[in-house]
């Protein structure tokens, strides 16, 4: 399977472009998404990832349906993470002017020294986003460095990312994720929230959003909720725009937004589809669905 | 409906949430759609569509098919990439299996393939034409063929006195083309009428 | 097929043989290629015509259309003499060391025990094609395979015929092209390499397609290619439902699961069961015969009734296609029902198909689209007012317009899931039949001519018939009433019904039917297990007891479809045999189905004879070089003189037929398709290069083709797929023919089926499409 992850940046801005075209006022939110993705395509060749499980333990994982970071864990530098974290927070406020000072002064916090970040770095091993944000509250973090407990969050799993996307890309290169059928990431467990359908086959591919590992899920059953009665799953378009899709179940009530790239006629980067699409997720709501439970979504 | 600056939610990939866009300053300014820009989300149109899946009726290897249909009309259909055998991929009769089903008219719309059989129709001893009936009559009139027939030429015996219980002045040819559960009803309506001369294409 | 599609991935050489895989299952291409990128399989194409499967084959060669059994003779005699059989596979599990009476011998061209019957054919006494046993009636064996009696020394006598020279020389393929194909194929007959033959009707449609696949089948047994993955005797099968309509009785010499016909002979219940074989699986046919009854006639059939086994209709003669219109022509049958089927134009010589429907009181077609079945009286020529027959045309709903299920060429029953509703008046053929069989019953209420069968007949489906209430009742139930898990479970005591023993198991629960199952491997030998449901138990390579050594190693550990670990059975597959014992005792019992246990190389159940002899199809070019029959001589002829003569200068070309990728069989759903039209939008038949020029011909010109029984006018295409073969030193040219049009639908056309033969295969009827004579000349 072809895989999409990392992308380059010129395709990015390609892409970014057509949407810009329909709809301008996706444009500073793009300049945020692109000004992180190049700080973390930046530094994937820095992050030295190594896996110690061999195919076959892989294999074993996979097979009995967990993923691998459910008890291993994944060794982040913390220097490392510092700077990457400081660079993130830096193109984000240049991207954003309205982005508040303080952001700046995050990586230099004393919250993230040395000593403390390995425990922050152990609470984010729990991979939940309101876990983390208490976290930060109990500590007052975010008081401590006038920040937002969201904003931190946010930060810090968009800093987390390339540490993941570096152990995933070597994970897969001993094993592919084919025998894998879960509605979460076989690497680091968060579940997928949007999926293509792949331009070459039409199979359905979940795509994870923190190490972006891509698998494929049938296309007949929820991935929520294993439901597999073809009556009770369907999917709507906004008229006009067939190939931008809201799968919905009718048993769990959740629903995927889905970008089907064989109608497109080309693969297209779903973090780009995902912040372009946000009014399906609106619609969505409106005929009464959720997004998946677990999922790093809330609002 | 207005798609508010604080109801703008997550954005899944970059995990920005609506609330975050806010706090970071970078939401959108208007309310956000497709395309040409702002709508009010009430006022986008969705349809919805279901997806079944089916068989190829054509050759031997048995290629899954997704069908969609919209408002309870087929749409489309293309290759099921979940089938172990063909994994999305059909051949050239597979992939134009739509057209079976609908064709399109001078005004580029679909429309039932006006091939198609839709009504009953007999042709009366020495006719020229077809004429429309309906089912009722039809069922009724072929039973009373059917059972005039057979009353006629049903052997009980044969002549060693063997029972045999057979009219072989009726025949059935069933199909390939139709289902297990078709085939099955057929040759036992033929068994229970005493039809030894029941056949069908596999042996052609 | 013994394998399935996928499996092809798993074989070391693929001999296309009499089907062209590229063009007529399309799909299943990729498997091949799959095998050939991943281990650098083989891919052999032995066809009359350079198909486009051919050419991206790693080997192509020529056979003239008819001498298949002449081919693989010669390579069943390479392995033979060469000593490149798979010895401990031939020993064990075959009856290649069973000894075979005396009396039996081979003459010029026929076996012991020959007669003389009508029209210069011939007729069989089998008593010499048998065991020799001991007292207990147990068979002779000498596992030294030295004693001339033995089936392998026998079977080595009479393969030494087939040299290459001789081979050659009847089959127009040069002998160093043949040595090429017989070196490359009988490689696999070493353990862990596999073979697999997939062959259509191309092998099939001959009047000896039976011993073109017995020769395939013997070829393979000698390879040790049966039961392994990557082998097997794969039939490509042409339509999408052929396979199930078999299995489910739709043929008039078996009932459901292949159960043969009750016959005059038989006389009753204890004298059908009789004939049920001595020893193998087979001996549970009564069970598999009281449950089918049961599941039709319900508290109606007990064992003081012998379960209503009299309401079934005794078989008193061949009542198949060709016999049955035979019978048509000469009055007997009157009334006759014709469910998405096209005689008119698919039938043999098909333009008879539309004369004899003329004889009938009444005809009843079903079908999506008009076909020219129904329209017989429409038909060019043909004059309406003089046409007495009555036709109802039923309008049919489509596939996807209906539930239920069919049954791919691997014995993959998979359900369709109804997607929309019906167009007009158009009902699924179950509703139809279901409707029908009320009416009828109705009719009967009020009296009738032994009415018992039909309104004792359990029928119970709903209003409107509902496919999964069918399902069920052939899936059928156990002595507890629940729905049987399989068919292990039937008995013969009337506690449990099945309407087709084969199908138990493929819908087994209604929460979880495994024929709706949809999961596919992603670990394994490509069993799909849970895809589907395969018969027989979900089994997907049958005979799998042959995969592994008689200690139950597997022949190739990289694909062990089974294998025994010291202590227990493992599985790839669902095993083909007792898995509850230690191999040693199923060593010798790998074939469950026949008596024996065994495989036959040598067989008395086929009528010609026990091994494969070549004979010239019905119309020939050359007389028989093999020996003074010419042709199959127990076919029975049908229309004596119907035939051109051996060698005739009237119709001096080999005529063959085949098909198109972009369209289907009679034509009736393709050609009223525009998009497939615009693709392939008129008939033609194709000639070689020499040929054009002898007939004086180019590319789109209009050409006649005539044979003895009709004539048709078509384009012609020029092309170099098809050359001249060289037949005992004499060039035969060959014109190959699409058979897909008729005078109904969108586009229309000749039927290049007006020209064939109505001739057919001595133990199976099926008519000889496939080899004829005839002549092509320009048009004006």
């Amino acid at each position: 399977m072809e895989y999409y992850y990392p992308p380059s940046m010129d395709r990015v801005t390609k892409e970014v472009e057509f949407h810009l075209e329909k709809n301008k006022n996706l444009a500073q939110i793009f300049e945020v998404y692109k000004g992180i993705l190049a700080v973390q395509l930046d530094c994937l060749d820095k992050i030295k990832a190594s896996v110690i499980l061999s195919e076959k333990e892989l294999k074993e994982y996979f097979r009995n349906k967990k993923f691998l970071m459910s008890d291993q864990k994944l060794e982040i530098e913390s220097k490392l993470f510092r700077e990457i974290l400081g660079s993130i927070c830096k193109a984000i406020k240049k991207a954003s002017p309205e982005a508040p000072e303080s952001l700046l002064k995050l990586s230099e916090a004393e919250e993230l020294d040395e000593e403390n970040i390995q425990e922050l770095l152990q609470k984010i091993a729990l991979y939940n986003k309101q876990e983390l944000e208490y976290f930060i509250e109990e500590k007052e973090i975010d008081k401590k460095t006038e920040l937002n407990s969201e904003i931190i969050a946010f930060v810090i799993f968009m800093s987390l990312s390339p540490f993941y996307s570096a152990n995933m890309k070597e994970v897969r290169e001993k094993v592919d994720f084919s025998s894998w059928r879960q509605s979460y990431c076989p690497v680091c467990g968060q579940t997928a929230v949007i999926a293509k359908h792949r331009s070459e086959d039409g199979a359905r591919v979940l795509e994870c959003w923190l190490c972006h590992a891509e698998w494929v899920y049938p296309r007949m059953e929820c991935p929520y909720c294993n439901n597999s009665d073809q009556k009770k799953l369907r999917f709507f378009y906004v008229t006009g725009d067939k190939a931008r899709q809201v799968h919905v179940c009718e048993k769990c009530k959740r629903y995927l937004k889905t970008i089907d790239s064989k109608i497109m006629e080309k693969d297209v980067l779903l973090d780009i589809e995902a912040i372009a699409t946000s009014y399906l997720d609106e619609l969505a709501k409106r005929e009464g669905y959720k997004p998946p439970k677990g999922a790093v979504v809330l609002n | 409906m207005k798609i508010s600056r604080r109801s703008f939610l997550w954005i899944s990939g970059a995990a920005i949430t609506g609330s975050l866009a806010l706090k970071l300053g970078c939401a959108p300014k208007q309310p956000t759609t497709e395309p040409g820009g702002p709508v009010d989300v009430e006022d986008l149109r969705i349809q919805y569509a279901e997806t079944t899946t089916a068989i190829c009726p054509i050759c031997g290897v048995g290629c899954g098919i997704l069908v969609y249909t919209e408002n309870g009309k087929i749409v489309a259909t293309e290759g099921d990439p979940d089938h172990p055998i063909n994994e999305g991929a059909l051949c050239s009769k597979g992939s134009a299996l739509f057209n079976m089903y609908y064709t399109y008219n001078e005004k580029g719309e679909a429309v039932p393939n006006p091939q198609r059989m839709t009504k009953v129709l007999y042709r009366a001893p020495k006719s020229k034409d077809w004429e429309v009936k309906d089912w009722d009559w039809a069922l009724t009139t072929i039973a009373e063929r059917v059972k005039k027939t057979r009353d006629e030429y049903f052997q009980e015996k044969n002549k060693d006195g063997v029972t045999v219980n057979r009219c072989t002045a009726l025949a059935w040819l069933g199909s390939a083309m139709c289902n297990n559960e078709e085939n099955y009803l057929f040759q036992k309506f033929c068994r229970s009428l005493g039809i030894t001369n029941v056949d069908h294409c596999a042996r052609l | 097929m013994t394998n399935h599609w996928i499996d092809y991935k798993n074989s070391d050489v693929i001999m296309n043989f009499g089907g062209n895989t590229a063009e007529n299952h399309p799909i299943s291409m990729k498997w091949i290629q799959k095998a050939r990128e991943e281990r650098g399989a083989k891919l052999i194409v032995v066809d009359p015509r350079v198909t486009r499967t051919a050419a991206v084959a790693d080997l192509y060669a020529p056979i003239r259309p008819g001498t298949n059994i002449a081919f693989l003779s010669g390579l069943i005699n390479y392995a033979l003499e060469n000593e490149l059989y798979h010895k401990e596979y031939v020993l064990n599990y075959t009856n290649a060391s069973s000894l075979i009476d005396p009396g039996f011998g081979f003459n010029d061209g026929l076996f012991t025990g020959s007669k003389a019957a009508e029209n210069g054919q011939y007729t069989y006494d089998k008593a010499t094609w048998a065991y020799q046993t001991d007292a207990e009636g147990k068979t002779l064996k000498d596992e030294t395979l030295q004693d001339p009696n033995c089936v392998f020394q026998l079977m080595k006598k009479h393969y030494s015929r087939y040299d290459v020279k001789t081979v050659s020389e009847i089959t127009g393929c040069p002998e160093d092209k043949f040595r090429e194909v017989a070196e490359l194929f009988c490689s696999t007959g070493k353990a862990g390499k596999a073979g697999s033959i997939l062959y259509a009707m191309g092998v099939t449609q001959f009047t000896h397609g039976s011993q073109n696949v017995r020769s395939v089948a013997i070829l393979q047994l000698l390879l040790g290619n049966i039961g392994i993955a990557g082998g097997g005797v794969n039939a490509q099968r042409g339509q999408s439902n052929v396979q199930g309509a078999c299995d489910v009785g739709q043929l008039y010499h078996i009932l459901t699961g292949y159960m043969p016909m009750p016959k005059d002979a038989e006389k009753d219940f204890a004298g059908y069961n009789a004939t049920t074989p001595k020893s193998g699986y087979w001996t549970n046919r009564p069970k598999f015969l009281v449950s089918m009854l049961k599941a039709w006639y319900g508290n109606k059939a007990t064992s003081d009734n012998d379960f209503c086994f009299d309401y079934l209709p005794k078989l008193d003669k061949d009542r198949s296609h060709v016999a049955m219109y035979k019978y048509m022509a000469q009055g007997e049958i009157k009334g006759m029902f014709c469910f998405a089927d096209n005689p008119a134009v698919g039938g043999p010589t098909a333009y008879r198909k539309r004369e004899y429907a003329k004889k009938l009181d009444w005809l009843v077609v079903a079908d999506i689209f008009e076909n020219e079945t129904a329209a017989f009286w429409k038909a060019p020529g043909e004059n309406p007012e003089e046409i007495d027959t009555e036709v109802f045309l039923l309008p049919a709903a489509l596939h996807f317009e209906k539930d239920g299920t069919i049954t791919n060429s691997g014995r993959w029953i998979q359900w369709r899931y109804k997607a929309q509703e019906p167009l007009g008046d158009a009902k699924p053929d179950l509703w139809i039949v279901d409707r029908l069989f009320k009416a009828v019953r109705k009719a009967y209420e009020a009296g009738g001519k032994f009415p018992d069968p039909i309104l004792d007949m359990v029928w119970d489906y709903g209003d409107d018939a509902d496919a999964v209430k069918v399902a069920m009742e052939i899936n059928g139930y156990d002595a507890a009433g629940a729905l049987v898990e399989n068919f292990t479970k039937l008995a013969d005591d009337g506690s449990t019904s099945c309407g087709s023993w084969i199908y138990a198991g493929y819908y087994n629960n209604e929460s979880d039917p495994p024929c709706k199952r949809r999961e596919k491997e992603t670990e394994g030998i490509g069993s799909n297990s849970k895809w589907a449901f395969a018969w027989p138990v979900n089994r997907r390579i049958v005979y799998n007891r042959c995969s592994c050594d008689p200690e139950g190693k597997p022949w190739n550990p990289e694909l062990p479809v089974l294998w025994w670990d010291g202590s227990e059975w493992k599985r790839n597959d669902v095993p083909d045999f007792n898995a509850t014992v230690p191999p040693a005792d199923t060593a010798q019992k790998p074939f469950i189905m026949t008596p024996e246990l065994q495989a036959r190389l040598f067989s008395s159940s086929m009528a010609e004879g026990p091994f494969p002899e070549h004979y010239e199809p019905w119309e020939s070019p050359v007389a028989n070089k093999m020996s003074k029959i010419q042709f199959n001589p127990v076919s029975k002829v049908w229309y004596p003189g119907d035939n051109a003569e051996v060698g005739s200068s009237e119709f001096p070309y080999i005529a063959t037929s085949y098909r198109l990728t972009e369209h289907y069989q009679s034509g009736i759903m393709t050609r009223n398709m525009p998009w497939l039209n615009e693709v392939m939008p008129e008939m033609f038949v194709e000639i070689s290069p020499s040929l054009a020029g002898k007939i004086g011909v180019k590319s789109g010109d209009k050409v006649i083709v005539e044979s003895k029984r009709a004539q048709m006018e078509c384009k012609v295409a020029v092309t170099p797929r098809l050359k001249p073969l060289k037949v005992n030193g004499e060039e035969k040219e060959i014109v190959g023919m699409f058979f897909h049009w008729g005078f109904m639908g969108l586009s229309k056309g000749a039927s290049a089926n007006d020209l064939i033969p109505s001739i057919g295969d001595a133990n199976t009827t099926i008519p000889e499409y496939k080899a004829f004579l005839c002549n092509i000349r320009r048009v004006g």
